[in-house]
């Protein structure tokens, strides 16, 4: 190595090694910025939001609804999401929910809900 | 010629380059691989800016090869090849460790896999070519009488990285934001005149040069020096987004927000790039 730093470099100096790890990089780089620069390049989507009941079970004197909440479209924050069932609401947060992710959670009902007629209703994001 | 392109020292030797550099990328990128805000900004930040922060890192990482890199070379092939090497080493480790986090994976978006991966990995590189500053004390020796050019560009360029060395763990935390919002212009102002008395102090500290005056360092070094810390903090913030939509004023108290500890980074940058004035 010490003698590399005095002589005058030429390409038959470099290891092989290093061409190699500099050609990955070099894929991986032009890859990523590729990638990016494309994706980029489309018009933006606003968020695509959407939640669903995915079970109801008894849990100690209280009832608990799981919640699935899915975005298709651009990431969101802050995301508001309301549970109905008759005359009860509960509401619940996901702080943070990227492109094309999937977030489970539940509330808690003191009745019964009827699975028929429970909702769940988006109420506000924001725009990441 | 075929010899030396194979020759088992050679590529041994720069295996071992290699590993201290994947140790340095994740030394310096471990704080930002584990901060929920990186994970959501690789997952939402602007495309075209953070492919514009990747073609801007990497002429930086070029000259910091020359600089600091995991070996010891004046080729400019060989620069860049080392640079390319930082960001492979860069993108398998940090790919590695979301992984293993489960920030990337199946079931996760391949637009937020790879927005993750860049916008961690620009910065996980400049910390593997900084590596063999830290690892090596081989190197370290040698540095002794390595290239001493203390030109203006050279000092401020080693500020710069040592601005961004501390300024990208700062950055993607939302706590520059309310910080900014909370702070008066008369408390920004401060900020930035200690700011610039800390860079001072470390700068008089560190360089040692005898025949400067105290006025000539601070206009030529300090305020310089300064003026490239705010220049960097202005770039990341708004590659980050903390620049849109508010006004020119809360982005310039944002700027010197995160100019404090870029300028601490600032002045030691000469400690982390092993390099001493002796004008």
């Amino acid at each position: 190595m010490t003698d590399r730093k005095k002589a005058s470099k030429g390409d038959g100096e470099t290891p092989l090694l290093e061409w190699i790890c500099g050609g990955i990089g070099a894929l991986l780089f032009l890859g990523l910025v590729a990638l990016l620069a494309g994706e980029g390049m489309k018009p933006p989507t606003p968020p695509d939001i959407s939640g669903r009941v995915i079970g109801v079970e008894r849990r100690d004197s209280r009832w608990f609804a799981a919640i699935e909440v899915r975005n298709e479209g651009d990431a969101a924050s802050d995301v508001q999401i309301e549970v109905i069932s008759g005359a009860e609401i509960r509401s619940m947060t996901v702080d943070f929910l990227p492109t094309e992710a999937t977030a489970t959670g539940g509330v808690y009902f003191d009745q019964q809900p009827d699975s028929a007629a429970i909702r769940v209703a988006l109420t506000g994001y924001l725009a990441s | 010629m075929m010899r030396s392109l194979l020759d088992r020292k050679c590529n041994a030797e720069y295996a071992g380059g290699l590993l201290r550099a994947l140790l340095g990328a994740m030394v310096f990128a471990l704080p930002l691989l584990m901060t929920m805000e990186m994970w959501e900004l690789g997952a939402s930040m602007d495309r075209l800016r953070l492919a514009l922060l990747l073609l801007v890192t990497l002429p930086m990482l070029v000259a910091l090869s020359f600089y600091a890199g995991f070996e010891r070379t004046f080729s400019i092939t060989d620069n860049i090849l080392d640079a390319f090497a930082a960001l492979a080493v860069s993108v398998i480790g940090c790919a590695t460790v979301l992984a293993v986090f489960g920030e990337i994976g199946p079931g996760i978006a391949w637009r937020d896999v790879v927005g993750k991966i860049a916008a961690l990995s620009f910065a996980a590189a400049i910390g593997a070519l900084l590596a063999d500053k830290q690892f090596n004390d081989a190197a370290a020796k040698e540095d002794a009488t390595h290239r001493k050019d203390h030109g203006t560009i050279s000092r401020l360029f080693v500020m710069a990285i040592g601005a961004i060395f501390l300024a990208l763990n700062i950055a993607p935390t939302e706590e520059v934001v309310p910080l900014a919002s909370a702070m008066s212009p008369l408390q920004s102002i401060a900020l930035a005149v200690i700011s610039l008395v800390a860079l001072h102090a470390i700068l008089t500290g560190v360089d040692h040069e005898e025949g400067v005056s105290v006025a000539g360092r601070f206009f030529r070094r300090t305020l310089a020096g300064y003026g490239v810390c705010l220049l960097m903090c202005g770039y990341i913030l708004w590659t980050f987004g903390r620049a849109d939509n508010v006004s020119l004023a809360e982005t310039a108290s944002r700027i010197v927000v995160l100019a404090l500890p870029a300028a601490l980074g600032a002045g030691a940058a000469r400690l982390l790039l092993g390099e001493r004035s002796d004008d």
